[in-house]
Order: C-alpha cells, then structure tokens, then sequence
C-alpha cells in the first residue's frame, strides 16, 4: 500500500507543480506578431502606419471637381461610387471607403490618446499631439465630403459629422452639429500645437508647421481670415522654403523626387489619395484649364504631359497628393491679405510664390489695381497650384456662397451633358448605407 | 500453428487467459470480447490480444467475438490445460461487437452510448491511395468530402457547426491530436479508424471537438508471435484528362469577335498604353493590314489558319500525360511474452498526370512495447515520414490582357506552344512582341517567352521531413486501477524552393524591366543577373503529456469504467520565405540588390518600380492545459449511464474565459432492450436504444480578448518606420465556440445477423460562433467580432448490412444514408443581394440568417427578349430588364434553391464472393443540392478574353429565343446586364447524382496446409476509381461536383499483390 502512496504522492507533485506554472504556461503569446498595444512605442507604431492607414486622404473630391474627365469606354470599367461621383448623380453608395478611411484614422488616433492618458513623458506628450492632429485631419476630411459648407450663421443649426473622441466602438455617435465638428477640428489643432515637434522624424508624422498650416486651411474655409492669416504666418515663420521650378527636370515621367525618400522642401505633411484614378491615361486635365497656365509657367509642363496626364503628384508616384505644403500657406496669406490687408501686400506675397514657378528668365512679377481683381488672381493661382492637391472640392463649396465667385460645374459623357450647379445639395456626398443600416443618423438631403 | 500461441492455463480460482487472433492473417485482435455463454458477464482483449477471465462453473462455453468477425464458441470441459488461440473469421456485418477507441480510451461498443464510426483494416485496403482520408470516404456515415466551391469545399463531419472558425474534425493518431500534414501518414501502416460524431464520443476532447474527432490507430505487434512479414505492392496508371471537359469558345468564333472588337475600337487606346501590353496575333495581323503593313488578303489567309488551332491539342500533348502511382509497403510485426514489437516501411511514388509534377514519399515506424513486470509496461513508438512533391507544371496558361491589363488571363485559344517536330514556339505573355524585339536589340536580355521550355526548366520542390516520438508508461496499481503517464514529442519541416534560372521567363523578364540604358548604352541592371531562388519553409513542434487514472471493474450485476488525467499540450509554428536575387545554382551564389531605391520601369518610363522584396516570417504557439474526466456504469448490462466532462484552458484567450473554465460535458445513456425479460422478439436477437447529450467546444486564433494589433512583418513602405495595425478592438468576453449534441441512436441485428444495422438520429446546435457584428464606419471599425452567431442542425445517419446470400457464393450488401440539414439560426450582418447571389454558394462566406452556410440563390428568370435576345427578370411581378435594380433587390426576395452542399448523401456498396474470389462495387449518391452552371461572359468578350463555349449558343436572331436561354451579344459591355443572366434562376442547376466510384476484384490465395508456399495467404488485386457518373438529374455535360475544374476527376485503374509470410 505504500508503494500506492509513493505513486500518488510523485502524481500530486506533479500537478502541483503544473498548477504553479499554469500561469507562466497560459501566459504565451499565441502569434508572435501579435502587439497589445501598451507602451508608448506600441502606440506611436499605430499611427505609423503610413501606407496602409493614417496617411491616406479621399480621392472622390477630387473625381468630382470638374478638372480632370475620363474617356467612355474607361468610364464604363470604373466602380460604381466613382462613376456616380463623377456624373454628381447624387445617389447614395453601399459603402464608400472615403467615409471609411478618416474614421479609422480617427479610431487610431482614439486607440493612442486612450492609451497614451495613462502614461507620462515627452515621448507620450509627442504622440498625443500627433494623434490630435490625426483626429482632426481625419474629421476635417469628413466635413468636406459629408458636411455642408461652413456658415457662421447655420453652423448652429447644419448638420455635423459623428465625432468619436474614446476608441471605445461600442458607443455609437450621431450627427453633431457643423458648429461642433469644427469647434472639435479646431480644438485639437489648437491643443496639439504646443506638444508637436518642429522638425518630425518622417514626413508623415505631423509636426507643429502641419498643425499650424492645418488650422490655417480650416480657419479659411470658415471665413475667419485673420486666423487664417494669422496660422499661416506661425507656419511659415518655422518653414517657409519652397522648390524652384527651374530645377526640375520637365521631362521626367514625373516629375518630383519621392518625398519619403529624397525629401521634398515644401511638404509639411504627407498624405496620399486613395487610388491612382488620376493615373489613367484616360483621365485628362480640363483642355481649357490646361491652356490656362501660361507657357512660361513651368507647372505646365511639370504637371501635365502633353498628352494632358496627370504627372505633377507632390507624392513622388501616380497617387495625388493628399497633405499639407508650404506653397498652399503661401495661397492662403495671400488670400487672405487680399481680402483684408491690401493688394500690395497680397501681390508681395504671391509673386514669392509664382518666382519659384516660371522661367527665371521670363518671370514677371503681378500687380493688381483693385482688391476684387487681386483675389480674382490669387485665387486662379491657386487652383493652378493646387491642383489634385485636395483642396479644389472645399474652394468649390466655400466660393460658391460668395458673391461673383461661384460656378457651374459642367460634364458631358455618352452624348448627355450633366451639370452642377454652385451650392446644389449634390456637394454634399451621401452618407453611404452600411452607416446608415448600423446608425440611424439623418442622410444628407 | 494456432497450437503453438498461447494457451489456456487454469488458475486456482478458475480463471482463464487466453489469446484472439484473427483467422486470416493471424494479427491479434486487441480489445475482443470474450462472454460466458448464457451470461453477460465479459471481459475484453488487451493491447495484446490477451484476456483473461473468471470461469466459476465447468462445462461452459465460452463465446469470443470482434469487430468485423464472426462470432465463436469454444466449449471449455474443465480448465483448460492445452495451449491454444481462439482464431476468429471475418464477418461483414460488423455493427455488433466492436471496440472504439477515442484515443484516450478503448470502450467496448456494447457499453457505448455514443456514436462511434469504426473502419477496419480490411475495409481500409479495400481502396488504392497514397492518403488514409481517400479511405474513409463513402464508409463511415455522416461523413463527407464536399467538393463544390471554395469555403464550402473539404471533409466534414455531420455538416457545418461554425461560421468563421476551422472546419477541421480533429485528428488523433495513436492517442494524440496530429498537428502536422496527414499526407505524411502511409495508410498501410492504419490498423483502424474511429470517427468520434456526437458529443459523448467526442467531448473528451473538448475544446477542439467541436467538429468531430478522426481517431487512427496503427498497426501494432502481438504477444508470443513469430515474426510476421507482410508486403502490398500496387500500381496505379491515371487517365490522361480531358482538357475540353468545360465548353470554351471555339478558336474561329473567338478570332471572328477580336475582329469585330478591333473594328471596334477596344484596341486604339491600348496601342497607346504605356505598359505596352501584348496583343494576340490576330490583333497585330489586324494592325499589320490596317497600316498597310500586309495585306487583307495575307492577313485572312493567316488567320484561317489560326482558326484551326486549339491550345488544348498541346495543352493534351505535352502538359498532360498518363499517371502512375507505385506504391510498397512491408510490415513486420511478432512478439515474445514480455515484448511486442511492430516494424513497418513503405514508399510510393506518383508521376502525375500533370506533366512535371511527382510525389515521393518514404515512411519508417518502429513499436515496441516492454512487459518490465507484471505491473508496468513500457510502449514506444518512433514515426518517420520523408516526402518531396515536385510541382513544375504551371497549369493553364495565362497572358496579360492588352485592355484591361488583367496578368491573369487564360491564353488565346489558338495559342501554338511547339511546331510539327515538338520544338518549343514563342508566344505572346506580358508584352507586346515588337517591343520586346526592339529591347532584345538593345541588349536586353531575350524576352521571348516559350511555354515548352519553361516547363522543362521549372524548379519547384517542397520537401517534408515529419517524425513523432512517443513513450507510454503503463502501471497497474491496484486490480481494475492503473495509471498511465504518455509523451509525444513531433515535428515537421516543410522546405520549399522554387528556383527560376535565368533562362526562365519570370527572371528574364523582371531582369528586363528594372533594367535602364544610359545615354552612352550602357546597361545598369538593379536585379543582377542569375537566377531567382525562392525558398519557403515552415516547421512545427509538438509536444503532450498526459497522467491519466484508469478504472475498470465488474461486479455480478455491475460494470464500471472509468478515467480521469490531465494534459499539456505545446504547440509551436514557425514559416519564413525568403527570396535571393542572381542566385547561381551551380556555386550557390547570390547578389545584393537595393530594395529601397526605385528605379525606373524600362517599359514604362513614367512609372517606378521597387525590387520586389518578399522575406516574411511569422511564429505562432498554442498552449493548452486541460483536465479531464470520463466514465460508465452499466447495470445488469442493460443499461448504461455515461458522463465526461473536461476543461481547457488555452493561451488563445484572455485570463477571464480561462479563470472561468466552463466544462464542456456530455451524459449518456443506453438501453439494451433485448436484454430485457419482457424481450421476446426472436427474430431481432438484438436492440439497442441509446441517447446522449452534450457540449464540444471548437477554437477562433484569428480573435483575441485584447485590443489586438500586429506589427507589419516589413517597415512601413513609405518610410521603413515600424507600424503597426489593429487587429481587433478588445473583447473581454471571448470565449470558446460551443457545438451542443444531441444524438439518438438505435442499433439492431436480425436473428443470424443477416441484417444489420444502426440508426441515428442528431440535433447540433452551434452556440457562441465567432461571428461578426455590423458596426458603422463612424465608429472606426466595420464589424466587430465576437461570440455573436449561432446555427443549428439536424440529421440521421443510417448503416444497413445485409447477408443476402451467404453460401458458397456471397453476396454482401451495405447501404448508407446520411442527411444533413443545417442553418444559419442567427447572424447580425446582413450584405447586399449582389453578395449572396454571387458569392454565397462558397466564393465566399457570407451567412444569411435563416439559410443553410452555403445556399444557392437566384433572381427570377423571364426569358429572352424575342426582338433583341436581352434577358429579362421579373421586379415584383413584371417582367423586367431593369437590371441594376433587380440586383439590388433585397436580399429577402431572392430565390432560394437550396444548398450547395448535398443534403442527402451516402453509398451502396455491395461484395460478391466465390471461394478466393470477391468483387467489391461501390456506388455514391449525393441529394437535393445546387450548382451554378457557368456560361459566356461578353464582358469578356469585349476584354478579347476567350468565353465559355455557350457563346456560340448565342441568341443571334429573332426566334433564338424558343431554342436558346444564352443572351444576344450587347453593343457594349453591360455589366448589369451580364451579371444578372450569371445569377438568373436559368443558370442554377440541380447537382443531384448517383456514380459508380470504384471497384474492388481480388484474388486470395490461402496456402494449403501442406503446401510448400512461401507465404501463407497471397492476394491479387485490381481496383478502379472514379469510373463515372451513372445517373444526373442536370442534363449538361459538366460533372455537378466538379463544375468549376478545368477537368473530372481521373479514371484510376490499380493493380496490385498483397502477402502474408
């Protein structure tokens, strides 16, 4: 019987011994790739994720914008949400990436401020102000495509965009109002500024030049042009350097340098289109915005091939660029100087620009004899400038409403010719069903 | 011979011992009842074959029976004194007395409560394969081989009780889960097969049983046995197949609409494209005259004669071939009294009949087992499998497609791989001809591409090496108590490389396009010259332990078994590719290249390619620590009671489901009602009821309970810098998918045994399935995944065997039935009808609540327009060519046809024997199911891709339409329009059919008792497989189950011997 024991007993050790290391055993992880994210490296690591993710903006603004048009038979092989954007049929998608895409930029951002909270340290302070300004770029774009135009005197009452400010998805959010959503944009530039880097480590890390050029970009498609102004300069007092035309090679399949790799000066923050759509060599610039540029202006031949291809993306590829320049902070002072300080001023500011964009040799400054003309300028240079740079749909809606700036639209395909006319409801995108279907929010009208 | 084993010994309280063997080929039967005559009281076999047991009173006969053989009755006067074995004949009818094994225990099948699939060895060899599932298939019910449509393919087991996680039953060889690729196993070396289907057989297994368990049991050595040599050797030849089996546009109808496509003008803007995409001959024929570079007449003169080629012709001469498959086996087993060992090896060799593909494989086992006392015993087991599968046919051949700029598309139909003589043509792949031409001239390097001589020089081997090493310690601590320690120690290694000298197309032409030229001609080459090697290898280890406590005792009216232990088991994964550029075979050398910068595509110059860099590696570990619990009470062997429970807990999921550790249980109970006084039906000797009830679990590693995120395996590919993406938003309440059983079963035999036969019936339900939850984007995920679906099932499974004739000359029949219903009782996203339409019959897996998994459905069909050929719908009840509308339809209002897999299924198999003589047929039947018959795609048509042959089917004039459901040709590609002829209720075919699978002839030749043979029983053997489809309720061409392949399954003619020493 003994013998029974001294078995028994070896056994109970044994499983004494497994229970004690029960823990350690379980506490493997299953794939070795798999990150709970914990620390501050662990949440910088989300939001470098560039390519995939956070460095991504909407191509159907873009689609819709009037300046480039697509051959038929190309046409009829694009997808559906495109082909509607394109024709401004106003209907409304299964799904649309361009709804998608912000909001998980958003929820990144949401998954590193709830995790950076409990931890302390520059490092962490960095990344909440990255994740400030991820959040923001991310509702901002949202607020272009699905919101309607800011106006001081409707923004109470338009609708907004569903804000999520935690990562936790079990809360679903409706629609705030246009007045929030931009208070929100607005209040996370603001709060990231302080705690961002002048000078980041990647180009698609934002910095405080981004955030800064960021707010100036929303403060002036809200009409606040002293901020706008006010931004812009903050910008450029920390960079202000721009590309020489007359350096680059016209010739070039295309023609700058990849921004990621060879750096490109005025890039203050990188961000790309969804899709190469603009990588067709059926889709075409505008032939009358095409002649537009004058011959000494070098953008022409930078950004377009003679066969009127796209070939100017600040991306460095076939993909638009999506980010923030300093050439765009020029636009904006200069707007705004235009629309409040003076011409002189205005002019100053945008022959800074137009010197580093035409033949050296034949370069001659602009004047303007009155505010109006001055703006009228400024404003052609910038959507030759800016052109698939991701901010032609949000001039749209905002020139619309003022007086004497406000236009048509107009495409023809298959023999039909379809138009959009200023401040339609058709600027609005739809709100795509699988939002709807998960989220009883009100649709655009 | 018999009289030289072992032995009857009297002991002093009249207990006796003694040895069953198997009359045939003398292997011991291990597990064999052995009863008193007129009483209930019984024993069982052990491992070896021996058992012993108590007599009180003599005279008394004893009767010894197993599975698959016909009971014996031995008449004892006394204690016996002689030495003897009792031999036991085979018996087809085997449902009665059986053993199962569910690898943790041996339970006699009369105590069972479960239900208990079991094949035996001679049912196993009845077919010719390499593989040991080929062999399970059509004999065990309830259990079938999907063929059909991606996600709905591959084995189940009583249908489909999960949505997203592994349809995978568990396999177990030799008392442990298998990890690694069970085409390493050779299927000579299995003793037996139990397939484990309801919860009481399978909950033991717990966690992981949720889909069924596979339990293998090897061949292994016997007490007191002279050596005993066995060798099977086959050859198995492999139809050529028929590569015009699916309908394809005929080569003169595919040129006559390139024509027409060039007139109008699909190709113009292709000419321009930058990627300089290739155009088929008659394309540049068609350019040639219209640039006055040939003329009209040259160019229809060459086009008649691509006319009257077919790719097909040389894709049958020299991609195809006639298939052989040798395979050997040898197997010696014997024993002493206090050591059995077993000792197999075998190899086998297939030459595919896909030219330049062979499969190699050797295999070596070695068992012993040691009697160290009469308490302990130690059995070891090493298992050694080497395979290499050589994979060089590229399969159907593709080109880039000029229009659409599609790399995969199949290859022109009038495509010439070799001229008259066999010597290896040029054609057209990834571009156009003149360019490469030009570039060739430049110094690039040739950019012809040569489909003949890419398969000579194709270089792709996967080699694996599998071995598992086991101990089992057994100690029998008290009469009826015993403890087992057991260990398994297994790994794999699967190495892949697929070489591409630079003589390849692949190598050339990606050489060629990263190459530029400088203004003074010089060749700057960023991927060097050489070879590309691309290796893959993966590896597992695999470790188990286990401490189990065994209780077995009867008393007079009193039965009872029990088990209780605990397990660990470690799982380990590892893979990694890597790709090594200007790889010298010969020297082993490689180069350097820049897999940052990019470089200027030489082809098209405005776009920039990176080096295409490949490295991944991942590693993986699953650990497990479970306890367990299993036991049975009978009384007065009438009735039993049965209950297990085990929990697991795993490092799968968060420490809450672990700290929980909810069991997964079963109870069970069986009846045995013609053991009942009140019994009297002599005419059905045997009756049994049994019911059980119970929980398995089945596993997700995709899911986790944390805020998951992987890093990317490479940097970021903008800026290098580490990232990383989130999996899964945090899910603390993660749990295990539970499968809830219940089964019926009732099992009978007639008087004499000439009808056999057990009949059950199940209910599965699928109870917190990983599943996903519709989320809106705003939220920053689209579905969340959790616990959140649910299914439910039902089923019978029916075996009947009968002794038709049983004389002389024999006929034996055995008829199997299975039905399988299941649904999808709860699933919270709903998608698009588009989806469901398109995808839902295993393109993909999209559940619709209410619906079985994988459903066929359709939109209403109306017939062709008789003015134009259109296909029309019906929206609402109106007939209809809105067809962007009736896609759109919700998805409630599709059509609903039925499954995509079988409903009823099973198979007639019925042996005839003569003396040495037996012919085995087996027929399959698979019901009440759908398919989706594909037919032409003009979108395809208007790509100049070649279509499915209904294109010449075509509604081409008014009155088509009485002859004719194949749609007119539009003026331009309408994809509405298409892809609603595509999932029209026209195009849903019934898949129900009834096919002969194979036949068995042998020829047994026993070695007369005075004869001088060398061997002791010799068997000759022809089997043919898969020899066609007798009866179809669909009246086209295709096979139902094969309606997607490019061919049917290979007609298979073996010949083989078998023998006994």
């Amino acid at each position: 019987m003994l013998k029974y024991f001294k078995t028994l007993s070896i056994l109970c050790l044994a499983a004494a011994f497994l229970c004690a290391c029960d823990s350690d055993f379980l506490d493997k992880k299953p794939q070795k790739s798999l990150l709970i994210p914990k620390t501050a490296d662990d949440f910088q690591a989300l939001l470098d994720n560039s390519d995939d993710l956070m460095n991504k903006t909407p191509v159907l603004p873009l689609v819709a914008d009037g300046d480039f048009w697509v051959t038929e038979p190309v046409f009829q092989n694009l997808y559906k949400e495109t082909k509607d954007t394109y024709l401004w049929s106003g209907e409304t998608q299964n799904q649309l990436t361009d709804w998608d895409s912000p909001y998980q930029q958003v929820f990144y951002a949401n998954v590193a401020l709830d995790g950076v909270s409990k931890l302390s340290g520059e490092q962490a302070g960095r990344i909440r102000g990255r994740a400030l300004f991820y959040r923001a770029f991310g509702f901002y774009q949202l607020l272009v495509q699905f919101a309607a135009p800011y106006q001081n005197s409707q923004a109470q009452s338009d609708q907004g965009i569903p804000l999520p400010l935690t990562a936790d998805v079990g809360r679903i959010l409706k629609r705030s109002t246009l007045s929030e959503s931009y208070q929100q944009v607005l209040d996370d530039l603001i709060n990231a500024i302080p705690i961002l880097e002048d000078v980041p480590q990647y180009l698609t890390r934002p910095s405080k030049p981004a955030a800064l050029a960021l707010l100036a970009r929303v403060y002036l498609s809200m009409g606040e042009y002293e901020k706008a102004a006010d931004f812009s300069q903050q910008a450029l007092d920390i960079k202000n350097t721009l590309i020489d035309y007359n350096t680059l090679d016209t010739t070039l399949a295309v023609s700058f340098p990849l921004p990621l790799v060879s750096g490109n000066p005025e890039i203050l923050y990188y961000s790309r289109g969804l899709t190469t759509f603009f990588a067709d060599p059926a889709v075409m610039v505008d032939s009358t915005f095409y002649r537009s540029y004058q011959s000494a202006d070098l953008r022409k031949s930078l950004y377009f091939t003679p066969s009127l291809n796209f070939k100017g993306s600040y991306t460095g590829t076939t993909f638009p660029f999506g980010g923030l320049t300093t050439s765009e902070l020029y636009l904006i002072k200069a707007e705004c100087q235009a629309r409040m300080v003076g011409v002189e001023q205005s002019m100053k500011t945008l022959n800074s620009l137009l010197e580093k964009r035409f033949k050296r040799t034949s370069f001659r400054p602009v004047t303007s004899g009155s505010a109006q003309q001055a703006l009228t300028l400024i404003l052609d240079e910038r959507k030759k400038e800016m052109v698939l740079r991701g901010v032609r749909w949000g001039d749209l809606k905002r020139l619309n409403l003022q007086q004497g700036l406000a236009v048509k639209l107009t495409r023809s395909m298959g023999g039909k010719s379809y138009e959009l006319p200023a401040n339609d409801k058709r600027y609005l995108f739809k709100i795509p069903l699988d939002e709807l279907s998960a989220n009883e929010i009100p649709q655009n009208p | 011979m018999l009289l030289s084993g072992v032995i009857f010994r009297a002991h002093a309280q009249s207990t006796i011992e003694g040895m069953v063997i198997s009359l045939s080929d003398s292997t011991i039967l291990p597990g064999a009842v052995i009863k008193i005559k007129g009483r209930q009281v019984g024993v069982n076999a052990d491992a070896a074959g021996r058992f012993s047991l108590p007599i009180e009173v003599f005279p008394s006969d004893i009767i010894v029976s197993y599975i698959g053989f016909t009971s014996t009755e031995v008449h004892l006067e006394g204690p016996p004194a002689g030495r003897f074995i009792i031999g036991l004949a085979v018996d087809v009818n085997q449902l009665a007395e059986v053993v199962v094994s569910t690898g943790y225990q041996n339970i006699p099948r009369e105590r069972a409560t479960g239900s208990f699939s079991s094949v035996n060895t001679s049912l196993l060899n009845r077919r010719v394969s390499t593989d040991i599932l080929s062999r399970i298939d059509d004999v065990v019910p309830g259990l079938i081989t999907n063929k059909g449509k991606g996600n709905a393919l591959g084995l189940l087991i009583r249908g489909q009780s999960t949505i997203n996680s592994s349809t995978q039953p568990l396999i177990i060889i030799d008392n442990f889960p298998y990890e690694g690729d069970l085409g390493t196993l050779n299927p000579n070396d299995v003793e037996s097969v139990t397939v484990l289907k309801d919860a009481a057989a399978a909950s033991i297994w717990g966690s992981r049983a949720g889909n069924g368990v596979i339990v293998i049991t090897t061949k292994k050595g016997g007490t007191n046995r002279p050596p005993h040599i066995s060798f099977n050797s086959n050859l198995t030849i492999s139809e050529k197949p028929n590569l015009f089996y699916q309908p394809r546009m005929s080569s003169s109808d595919y040129i006559e609409s390139e024509k027409l496509m060039f007139t109008k003008g699909r190709y113009t803007s292709a000419e321009k494209n930058a990627n300089k995409y290739p155009f088929t001959p008659v394309i540049e024929l068609l350019i040639a005259a219209r640039d006055k570079n040939i003329t009209q007449q040259q160019a229809d003169a060459q086009m008649d004669v691509l006319k009257t080629q077919d790719i097909r012709n040389d894709y049958e001469k020299y991609f195809y071939q006639n298939g052989a498959t040798q395979q050997y086996s040898l197997a010696l087993t014997g024993g002493t009294e206090k050591q059995r060992y077993n000792f197999s090896a075998g190899y086998d060799n297939r030459i595919a009949v896909e030219t330049g593909n062979r499969y190699q494989r050797y295999t070596i086992s070695a068992g012993n087992t040691f009697q160290l006392s009469k308490r302990l015993d130690l059995t070891t087991n090493i298992y050694y499998a080497q395979s290499k599968n050589v994979e060089n046919n590229p399969g159907p051949l593709t080109y880039t497609n000029a229009i659409t700029g599609y790399t995969g598309a199949p290859m022109y139909p009038y495509a010439q791989i070799a001229d008259q003589n066999g010597n290896a043509l040029a054609i057209i792949n990834t571009n156009r001809a003149s360019f490469t031409e030009a570039s060739q001239n430049k110094g690039l390097l040739n950019w012809q591409y040569k489909p003949l001589d890419e398969l000579r020089l194709a270089d792709n081997n996967t080699g694996l090496t599998d071995y598992r090493i086991n101990a089992v310690l057994n100690y029998k601590l008290l009469p009826g108590l015993g403890f087992g320690v057991l260990y398994q120690y297994g790994r794999g290694i699967t190495s892949g490389s697929k070489y591409q000298s630079q003589q390849t197309y692949y190598t050339r032409n990606l050489i060629n396009r990263y190459t530029s030229i400088s203004s003074a001609g010089v060749l700057t080459r960023p991927i060097p010259l050489g070879g590309i090697m691309d290796r893959s290898g993966s590896e597992y280890t695999n470790q188990n332990l286990r401490g189990q406590f065994d209780y077995n005792k009867s008393w007079k009216l009193h039965e009872l078994s029990a088990i209780a232990g605990m397990e660990l088991r470690d799982l380990q994964r590892q893979a990694e590719t890597r790709r090594i550029y200007g790889y010298e075979d010969e020297y082993a050398t490689s180069k350097a290249v820049d897999y940052i910068s990019s470089f200027t595509s030489f082809i098209n110059p405005a776009a920039s390619l990176k080096i295409p860099y490949l490295d991944t590696q991942s590693a993986s570990t699953d650990r497990y620590l479970s306890y367990y619990v299993n036991g049975a009470y009978s009384f007065k062997q009438r009735y039993t009671v049965s209950a297990s429970g085990r929990i697991d807990q795993s490092n799968l999921f968060g420490v809450k489901t672990n700290a929980r550790g909810v069991p997964l249980y079963s109870v069970g109970t069986a009846w045995n009602l013609s053991q009942e006084p009140f019994y009297h039906l002599s005419w059905l000797p045997a009756l049994k009821l049994r019911a059980t009830l119970g929980y398995a679990g089945n596993s997700n590693k995709n899911v986790s309970a944390y805020t998951t995120a992987s890093f990317g395996s490479r940097g970021d590919a903008g800026t290098g810098a580490t990232y990383a993406s989130i999996q899964n938003p945090p899910n603390p309440s993660l749990r295990w998918e539970r499968i809830k059983t219940f089964n019926l079963g009732l099992d009978f035999e007639s008087r004499g045994r000439v009808i056999t036969g057990t009949v059950e019936y199940y209910h599965k339900t699928g109870i917190d399935l990983i599943g996903q939850m519709p989320y809106p984007g705003s939220s920053g995920v689209k579905t969340f995944t959790g616990n959140y679906a649910s299914t439910s099932g039902h089923g019978m499974d029916v075996t009947l065997s009968a002794k038709i004739l049983d004389k002389n000359f024999k006929w034996h029949s055995q008829l199997l039935f299975s039905q399988v219903i299941d649904k999808v009782k709860s699933y919270a996203v709903v998608s698009t009808a588009a989806y469901y339409l398109g995808s839902g019959d295993g393109g993909l897996t999209i559940p619709l609540e209410g619906k079985p998994l994988y459903s066929v459905y359709s939109l209403p069909w109306a017939g062709l327009e008789a003015s134009t050929g259109d296909p029309q719908g019906y929206l609402g009840k109106e007939v209809s060519k809105d067809y962007a509308a009736m896609l759109q339809i919700d998805p409630s209002a599709m059509t609903y046809h039925g499954t995509a897999r079988p409903k009823y299924f099973g198979s007639i198999r019925n042996t005839f024997s003569w003396k040495a003589l037996s012919l085995s047929v087996l027929f399959n039947y698979r019901l009440a199911y759908f398919f989706r018959e594909n037919s032409v795609s003009y979108t395809q048509v208007y790509q100049g891709i070649v279509t499915h042959g209904d294109y010449s089917r075509r509604w081409q004039k008014p009155g088509d339409e009485r002859s004719t459901n194949v749609p007119s040709m539009p003026n331009q590609i309408n994809y509405n329009r298409e892809s609603f002829y595509a999932l029209s209720a026209d195009r849903v075919k019934k898949a129900d059919h009834l096919r002969l699978q194979d036949i068995n002839l042998s020829y047994t030749l026993l070695r007369p008792s005075a004869s001088r043979l060398p061997f002791r029983t010799m068997q000759l053997y022809m089997y043919a497989s898969n020899l066609g489809i007798v009866w179809k309720s669909y009246k086209g061409k295709l096979d139902p189950d094969y309606a997607q392949a490019s061919f049917a399954p290979v007609r298979n003619l073996s010949l083989g011997i078998k023998m006994d020493l």
